[in-house]
């Protein structure tokens, strides 16, 4: 029986090092010695503590002179490249944590301790295998396709034209790699992008050049009549007659889904005006009514926003979105959570009549306001809606102007056309193209032309192949002929453009490029802090930290609606607003990470404030708010979106919170969970109500968890206070079981013996490591910027680029210039 | 309950100061304002003047009706506000139990405007002398002059003489004893007697319709009324009106003139605990679709309120509701069915919904919009908005709903080369003048038609505008009483000839129409009323003239008439006798209007 092939891994690790400094100069040679640190250090654990631990346990039956299952495990060496060896690797991890291994007849047990070293350090090695899988550093030319956002951005830069990715039309969604969405090896195409691609390029085209007359901009004004239809349209005329039709107005109660819709005939895809004029009544105490406007059948939200107004003092409301051709259904929601109060007695009266004012409402319909007029539920009354557009800010449009450059008058001929083709293709694809890359479409358009195309035409021809090219798609690094380490400076302003932008490089950034000088480090600096400065970069505050912190998994488990009526589709896009803005605002300022950990102030609107029983914070936009201690927030850790993420749904997991943790703040991820672990017992139901707290101890006095469960589980559990969407409390509400509600104990000790007795002491002593956070940060914040995972060979770069942002406590700003200046973000 | 009633007025007494009351009464502080109607108030006792008069006329379905006045003969109408009660046989009636013709004592409030035309109640001599423990003892028969002497008392006071009456009787007068009719010549003297009158007028003491004989008699009677009326109050629903809501709390005061029987008739029902349903409705006391509305409610506490006023219960109670609905809201009218009581949709018209009926309707019992949403309206119309100004005409534009301010009179003058003519309104007898608005329409005999094809004298609806100078002389709609009724596929079918009295007693009736299942059915009367006539009135069956005499007790009747003046009844110019006959009508008009367009 062949051995398993043992391959040591980090030699090729060590051996490109050395190409690396080769190739690169003094500049890599450090990171490229520590790399091989790293890598020695690897083989040295491996010989101290997995080595021992089999030959105690595993080789009586796993070795030299007995292989059970064709296993051999005394000579076994760790190899990235073989997913057989890593396979192996990851069965003996998950076999000796679920205590299958060794078997229960051995004379003696491996200690807990044991198993939990020997686990963690076969689960570093395998990050650092996958990490190695996604990163393609070695590679001659590595291909990282846009992500939809990128894409809708580029064509945004480009071309001036929003594109809509999320609708049905647009792009599928992309995957993540531990929460970061640009990752190249995942990102693949699928025919299904092709097809996309393909019509998403035609699309965008079409509106982006002026190939026919202007298209005619047309008004809709949809009435109160026109809204509720039926009965009340035909009363339109007798409310003229009276005079009192421009008074009807469409009461809109909470939760009405898909009562009140209205189909927007778009005949023209573009840029279009909405107006609603309404008044919104908030009963005293309670949530304003939120307006909702929703397209069904791209899927999209057009608009939302509370709307508090007194009946008498309507307001017009005015949005600008993008809208593809076609009659698109929308929903007018009034999406405040809470019984829809239309369900009983919505039917009209013996006469029908149209709402004209809250004194006019027919006396079987379910009370709106109490006997003083004040609201007693929150409601909208929608006056009208206009739909206006497509808005054209000029025809020709600019994008076709700076296309087709010449003007009228230009000579439509084949120099022309190429002179068209090569300035497009240049600024789509990031650079300079050559006369071959040219050739291909300049032939495409005259193909089209030779084919009836107009030559206006036959440039949108060239142009959509363009679009659809590897050049635009990816983010090219590297050149097959010319293999370098390092990134030219084109492929640096794209790096740059896409990490702080999520987009193209502009003009600028290119333009340093041409002339090689934005490698250079104090450009890049100054580019860092102009780009900061750019409104574009709100794309990085944002994209980043729904990345980092996996904050697309708010929600996933849809909080149930009996256990949590309060939750609604506002609440948590509030949530991770908060999130996002505090980001935003620690960046903005920038301020240390050490905010991320704990801090007296977070961002809030009304609707999260209320949530987290903080008052004075009115209406829909966010803004900074200073917390008091009874407050119990501060920093990331207890915000709500963050404590929700690890929900299932119906309870909090105090381990996926710890988990958590350890991925996103810590930058240790545990080993998986071993199969077939039992899920959580439910309590007699006479026996005492537990908390999960006490559930989990249960758990862990089976030694085989326990070693993991005392890394874990203490992390988690000092958020115990926050219930599974966030909520503070002090007690856990236990449904099954008997006697009160069991008090909450967030206390705990950690691996290293330190002890706390609530999510703010814990807080405390992560304050005291924020080296290793920020460590873990900046390693997160590399796989965003390079795209790919980084390993033992980018750890010693990157711990370099974090002891200089030490020196400025941290602040976020200068940490992010200190990576994009540092070597590693040069290097490819 | 009934209170004292003050009987004549010496004119001394008005003089009079009383501090009990803060407002003029019949008997005392002269120099004061009446009582004026507050929202939620109960007018205390004596804040009303008091009229005797003769039901005439009643719109069950309004609540509204008139009478002649006793002493002046004149026409009052009135309306009863959602608390107003009918006292008949000393019980509470509805106004369909009351006979017409019946004197009654008719207690009215002021209507805001100065005129007493808000009912608090009324009450019928049974009643009165009932509620007071008077009866008469007959003392002597005297057939033959139409009177039975009798002396007035009160044996549960042990007052055997309170003075001597005289009451009149004739041929039409009914004699009541136990459950049987009996006759005048079967009275003895030492019977003890009630009745009702008619015909009382300045220089006639009235005539009795009814009497009754024997205290077991009289019992029992009041005892009927009663059933009967807490019959109708539980297929309806108990009114009442809302005081306070408070959350899902609604605080109830409940109508009723009668505490003692209505304590007696509801206590149980209206117990802490019991479960009851609540339903929205108007003023009219008028529900809209019962069985869907009703709110399923509980009591949750039961208080008493002060009595010493027209239409309280003297019970209030607190009903705790699943869902508030619009119609739970301070001031608003409800009715309360209590536990058990079978919640049907009342019959067509007189619920406002007329939920699952189709066939020909009747518009003026549908729901008005003008009278329950007036902000529908940014005018003043006929049943709201005083504060506004009336709807202007707009030249060529169809006026809308509820525009035009109605009103009754009798043509006087056609002149339509000039286009002036004349009406004289109804009872104040004053002369307009008006024109038809280019536009406008006609209706004679249900067709359409021009206004000389109406005789002169003849009663109509004017739907009129106001002119520049704020005068109501623009006539939008013009109709006589045949087509306006016509046009509400009612008919009068005739319940009592009297003919020796010039009067007709008509019901008000409905085409039969389909129901909710979907069976003709004919519904109950919509109202009822006198209709005078004159041996001038003609009488048309067929295309035939006939007589008076040749009408019948069940003959479905149009009518038109002359309008009311003082001293002269309105009485009926024609009469058509028949479906058929006001189809033919119809068609002969309309054959007019053709031949002359012609």
């Amino acid at each position: 029986m062949p051995l398993p092939r043992v391959f040591p891994a980090v030699h090729r690790r060590i051996l490109f090092s050395l190409r690396s400094v080769a190739a690169s100069g003094l500049a890599l040679l450090s990171a490229g010695l520590s790399s091989a640190h790293a890598a020695a250090q690897a083989q040295e654990n491996l010989e101290k503590i997995v080595r021992p631990f089999f030959k105690e346990n595993c080789t009586k039956c796993h070795g030299e002179k007995k292989q059970k299952g064709d296993l051999r495990v005394d000579n076994l060496m760790i190899d990235f490249d073989s997913p057989k060896i890593m396979g192996h690797w990851e069965e003996i991890m998950n076999r000796i944590n679920s205590g299958d291994m060794p078997p229960d007849d051995v004379d003696k047990r491996p200690k807990p301790e044991d198993i939990a070293r020997v686990s963690e350090y076969i689960a570093g090695q395998l990050v650092e295998a996958d990490s190695a899988r996604q990163s393609s550093a070695g590679e001659r030319v590595a291909l990282r396709r846009l992500t939809r956002e990128e894409y809708a951005n580029s064509v945004h830069d480009l071309l001036g034209v929003n594109f809509d990715v999320t609708d049905p039309t647009g792009l599928p969604e992309d995957p993540d790699w531990h929460g970061i969405q640009r990752i190249g090896s995942v990102l693949t195409i699928s025919p299904a992008h092709i097809e996309k691609y393909l019509a998403a390029a035609d699309s965008v085209l079409s509106e982006a050049l002026s190939l026919g007359p202007a298209p005619k901009r047309e008004f809709t004004h949809i009435s109160a009549f026109d809204l509720r239809g039926g009965g009340w349209k035909g009363l339109e005329k007798e409310y003229e007659a009276r005079g009192i039709a421009n008074q009807v107005r469409a009461d809109i109660v909470p939760n009405n889904g898909a009562l009140d819709d209205r189909t927007f005939n778009i005949k023209t895809g573009g840029e279009y005006i909405v107006r609603v004029k309404l008044s919104g009544l908030r009963p005293p105490g309670g949530r304003a009514p939120r307006l909702r406007l929703y397209a069904a059948d791209i899927s999209r939200t057009l608009f939302e926003q509370d709307i508090d107004t007194p009946e008498d003092k309507p307001i017009v409301i005015e949005f600008r979105t993008h809208l593809p051709p076609g009659q698109h259904p929308v929903h007018i929601v009034n999406s405040v959570p809470g019984p829809n109060p239309e369900a009983r007695r919505s039917r009209p009266g013996p006469n029908t009549i149209a709402f004209t004012s809250l004194q006019s409402r027919i006396p079987w319909q379910m009370k709106f306001t109490d006997d003083d007029g004040k609201p007693i539920l929150p409601f909208l009354l929608i006056d009208y809606i206009e739909v206006d557009g497509p808005i054209v800010d000029s025809w020709p449009t600019a994008a076709h102007q700076q296309i087709f450059f010449g003007g009228e008058n230009a000579t439509k001929d084949s120099a022309y056309a190429r002179e068209i083709i090569r300035r497009f293709t240049e600024r789509a694809w990031r650079r300079p193209v050559t006369n071959d890359e040219l050739d291909r479409y300049v032939k495409l358009a005259e193909k089209a032309q030779q084919l009836g195309d107009n030559f206006e035409g036959s440039i949108k021809t060239a142009l959509s192949a363009v679009m659809c090219a590897k050049s635009f798609l990816y983010i090219e690094e590297g050149k097959p002929v010319a293999p370098s380490p390092k990134l030219n400076d084109y492929e640096l302003a794209s790096r740059l453009s896409y990490f702080l932008w999520s987009s193209m490089p502009d003009d600028h950034l290119l333009e340093l490029a041409h002339a090689g000088k934005l490698h250079e480090r104090e450009t890049l600096r100054e580019e860092v802090r102009r780009m900061l400065a750019d409104p574009k970069a709100a794309d990085f505050a944002s994209s980043f930290p729904r990345q980092w912190l996996q904050l697309r998994r708010v929600g996933m488990f849809p909080p149930d609606k009996v256990l949590y009526p309060d939750y609604d589709e506002y609440l948590e896009k509030s949530m991770i607003n908060e999130t996002v803005d505090f980001f935003a605002d620690v960046l903005h300022r920038n301020a240390s990470l050490r905010e991320f950990l704990d801090s007296n102030w977070t961002m809030l609107n009304e609707r999260l404030a209320k949530f987290y029983g903080i008052d004075g914070v009115e209406g829909d936009n966010f803004r900074r708010v200073t917390l008091k201690p009874e407050d119990h927030r501060g920093g990331l850790l207890t915000q709500a979106a963050v404590l929700s993420l690890t929900s299932d749904g119906t309870r909090h997991r105090p381990v996926h919170r710890g988990v958590w943790v350890l991925e996103s703040i810590i930058g240790k991820p545990p080993p998986p969970p071993p199969a077939n672990v039992p899920a959580l017992s439910t309590p007699d139901a006479n026996s005492r109500k537990t908390t999960v707290r006490q559930k989990l101890e249960a758990h862990r006095s089976d030694a085989n968890c326990a070693a993991c469960h005392r890394r874990i589980d203490p992390l988690g559990l000092a958020f115990d206070n926050y219930d599974a969407i966030g909520r503070w409390r002090t007690v856990e509400t236990v449904h099954a079981g008997t006697g009160e509600d069991p008090k909450i104990d967030p206390s705990g000790e950690l691996y290293d013996g330190r002890t706390f007795k609530d999510a703010v002491e814990l807080k405390k002593i992560l304050l005291d490591d924020t080296d290793k956070f920020a460590n873990a940060f900046t390693e997160k914040l590399a796989t965003y910027a390079l795209r790919r995972g980084t390993t033992f060979s980018d750890r010693a770069e990157l711990r370099k680029v974090t002891e200089q942002a030490k020196a400025s406590d941290y602040k976020l700003a200068s940490l992010i210039e200190s990576l994009v200046t540092s070597d590693i973000f040069q290097k490819r | 309950m009934l209170w004292p009633v003050s009987l004549t007025l010496a004119a001394d007494d008005a003089a009079k100061t009383d501090p009990r009351y803060p407002f003029r009464t019949d008997f005392a502080n002269a120099n004061l304002p009446w009582y004026q109607p507050k929202p939620l108030e109960f007018p205390p006792h004596h804040s009303d003047r008091r009229i005797n008069g003769e039901l005439i006329s009643a719109d069950f379905i309004h609540r509204t009706g008139q009478f002649r006045v006793s002493k002046t003969g004149e026409v009052v109408e009135f309306f009863m506000p959602p608390y107003a009660s009918v006292h008949f046989l000393k019980a509470e009636a509805d106004l369909r139990d009351v006979p017409l013709g019946t004197d009654f004592l008719f207690f009215l409030n002021d209507d805001g405007h100065g005129n007493f035309t808000r009912l608090a109640t009324m009450q019928d001599q049974f009643s009165i002398d009932a509620g007071h423990s008077f009866s008469y003892k007959l003392d002597e028969v005297k057939l033959g002059e139409g009177k039975l002497l009798a002396t007035k008392q009160s044996i549960p006071k042990n007052q055997p003489d309170l003075g001597k009456a005289e009451l009149h009787v004739n041929a039409a007068t009914r004699v009541w004893k136990d459950d049987q009719q009996i006759k005048l010549e079967d009275l003895k003297p030492g019977d003890e007697l009630l009745y009702d009158l008619t015909g009382r007028s300045a220089s006639s003491p009235g005539v009795c319709t009814d009497i009754w004989v024997g205290a077991e008699t009289h019992q029992k009677v009041t005892e009927a009324q009663t059933a009967k009326f807490a019959e109708r109050v539980k297929k309806l629903g108990l009114p009442g009106w809302i005081n306070k809501t408070e959350g899902n709390k609604v605080t109830v005061t409940l109508f009723s003139d009668d505490v003692p029987t209505f304590k007696k008739t509801y206590a149980d029902d209206l117990a802490v605990g019991k479960d009851v349903a609540l339903c929205v409705a108007n003023e009219e006391l008028r529900t809209w679709n019962p069985p869907v509305d009703k709110e399923k409610s509980s009591i949750v506490e039961v208080s008493k309120v002060p009595t010493e006023s027209y239409g309280c219960s003297g019970t209030q109670v607190v009903i705790q509701v699943a869902y508030m609905l619009e119609g739970f809201r301070r001031g608003r009218v409800v009715r309360v069915f209590g536990s058990g009581w079978t919640i049907k949709d009342p019959p067509y018209g007189q619920g406002l919904m007329n939920y699952g009926y189709r066939g020909p309707t009747n518009s003026e019992i549908q729901e008005n919009t003008a009278k329950e949403y007036p902000l529908q309206y940014p005018y003043r119309t006929d049943y709201g908005n005083d504060t506004l100004p009336w709807f202007k005409l707009k030249p060529g534009q169809k006026p809308p709903q509820y525009s035009e301010h109605r009103v009754l009179g009798e043509l006087v003058k056609v002149d339509a080369e000039k286009h002036t003519c004349q009406f004289r309104t109804d009872r104040t007898g004053e002369t307009v003048e008006f024109t038809l608005v280019p536009g406008g329409s006609v209706q004679y005999l249900n067709a359409n038609a021009t206004l000389a094809d109406i005789p002169i004298g003849t009663r109509c609806t004017f739907g009129l505008y106001q002119d520049h100078n704020g005068a109501f002389s623009q006539a939008w709609t013009v109709s006589d009483d045949f087509s306006h009724l016509a046009s509400q596929n009612t008919t009068l079918r005739v319940t009592a000839l009297k003919l020796d009295q010039g009067r007709i007693d008509v019901g008000w009736q409905l085409t039969k129409m389909k129901n909710y299942n979907g069976d003709m059915e004919l519904e109950p009367d919509l109202g009822q009323s006198i209709l005078l006539v004159t041996p001038e009135t003609r009488v048309w069956k067929g295309d035939k003239q006939v007589k008076l005499t040749d009408l019948a007790v069940g003959d479905l009747l149009l009518v038109d008439r002359t309008s009311e003046q003082s001293g002269q009844p309105a009485h009926c110019t024609d009469i058509w006798i028949g479906e058929d006959t006001h189809k033919a009508a119809t068609e002969q008009q309309a054959k007019k209007l053709a031949t002359a367009k012609k």
